[in-house]
């Protein structure tokens, strides 16, 4: 009986090993993740505001500002998408847009998760320029965010200006978190114009008509 | 892991020997998973450790069953929508499912032949699951531990009076185990096993 029994044990030792998985198909693409507040009416903003520098977050303090050429990409692409949706662009700020769009790319860095009604964007400072609001809270109020935000990744959030006098907060309508390899491979700029475009793609509830 | 399979089989070997009318066996599983929203592609990775006694003046055994089995799918980029519309994902990603159910195990023979001996019967037990879901650079994993309920249905041929045989099953494996990722309270596959047995 013994050569059954080792028999038997050779083969639950080599049963015992789990595979290593197969990931040569999987693409770079970003991963896109997208949430709105329940009930959010975009029929209700006509103008938005977007800044031509993106947040950066990295390990390096002094890096607060993305600027150069694919920066101004990525921006692009999200005004080409708000426009499409038929909102129109205030060239300034100060011109009171209904609502404020915000990118931050976030490089070497884990940020964590994000809890409801903890907004990541609220490291302090001014965000984006959006300096006059401040005393309010910014706030997502949905608590459909929970999101852990790994390294490579670019956020995108929209922020409702036309209320916030009277909401005392900036609510957060709607936002996409879109994971990938930002700052690892040449092409990534363009992964992440793809990555925007497809967070309006599946979001096509937000029209200003 | 590991340390539950070494003790589970540490007791089927002290088991056996104390007994006289015993079957131990092992085969190769193929595992056709019937999860209409989520893996079903087949799985030729998998075991089985088999251990029967068999009651004496009776048609039936009782026993132990130590399986194992490693799930593995592609799936093309797509869009999952969360029901009430508010969140959506977009990525294409792998699942690979690794599943270790433990099970005791009630045989019932039917009329035995020179050649085979033909069985039905029902496994109840634990089934512990390792899920993984990589997309991009990422990887997800979740745990858990869940009730098994597998009917079972084959045939042990016999090479001669030696007591080895061949082993030929098929059964039904419905698992409680959750995939919260994709709200999945439930892992289901149809299995094939061909095997060596002894019996003595």
């Amino acid at each position: 009986m013994k050569r059954q029994y080792l028999l038997a044990f050779c083969l639950v030792f080599f049963f015992a090993c789990r595979k290593s998985p197969d990931l040569g198909k999987l693409s770079v693409d970003f991963i896109v993740q997208t949430s709105k507040e329940p009930g959010a009416n975009f029929s209700g903003y006509k103008t938005y505001y977007i800044s031509d520098t993106i947040a950066l977050r990295t390990t390096d303090p002094n890096d607060t500002l993305w600027y150069d050429n694919d920066a101004k990409q990525l921006v692009a692409a999200i005004k080409s998408n708000m426009n499409a949706r038929g909102y129109t662009l205030v060239q300034d700020k100060h011109l009171s847009p209904d609502l404020g769009l915000g990118l931050t790319a976030i490089k070497d860095l884990n940020v964590g998760v994000i809890y409801p009604g903890w907004w990541w964007g609220y490291w302090g400072g001014c965000y984006w320029g959006y300096c006059g609001y401040p005393p309010y809270y910014p706030w997502y109020g949905g608590g459909a965010y929970v999101y852990t935000v790994p390294t490579g990744t670019m956020m995108l959030d929209m922020i409702d200006l036309k209320n916030a006098s009277e909401n005392q907060k900036l609510y957060v309508p709607w936002g996409s978190v879109m994971s990938g390899g930002l700052g690892y491979t040449s092409d990534d700029i363009q992964l992440g114009v793809q990555a925007i475009d497809q967070s309006f793609t599946q979001s096509p509830y937000i029209k200003a008509n | 892991m590991k340390k539950i399979i070494i003790v589970s089989l540490l007791f089927l070997s002290v088991t056996a020997i104390n007994a006289q009318t015993n079957l131990i066996g092992a085969s190769w599983n193929m595992n056709f998973p019937t999860n209409t929203n989520y893996l079903t592609k087949t799985s030729y990775s998998g075991g089985k450790i088999d251990y029967r006694h068999f009651l004496k003046h009776k048609n039936i055994s009782i026993g132990l069953s130590l399986d194992w089995a490693s799930y593995e799918q592609y799936f093309p980029r797509q869009t999952f929508e969360k029901p009430d519309g508010n969140s959506a994902v977009n990525s294409d990603f792998v699942a690979q499912v690794y599943q270790v159910p433990f099970v005791a195990t009630v045989h019932y023979y039917f009329k035995e032949s020179k050649l085979l001996k033909p069985y039905a019967g029902i496994g109840l037990g634990a089934s512990y699951m390792e899920q993984s879901l990589y997309y991009n650079v990422y990887v997800s994993d979740e745990y858990n531990w869940g009730f098994v309920a597998r009917p079972e249905l084959g045939t042990i041929i016999k090479f001669n009076d030696s007591g080895w045989g061949f082993l030929v099953g098929a059964n039904y494996s419905i698992a409680t185990n959750k995939t919260e990722a994709i709200n999945s309270s439930s892992f289901k596959s149809f299995g094939l096993n061909f095997g060596f047995v002894f019996m003595e």
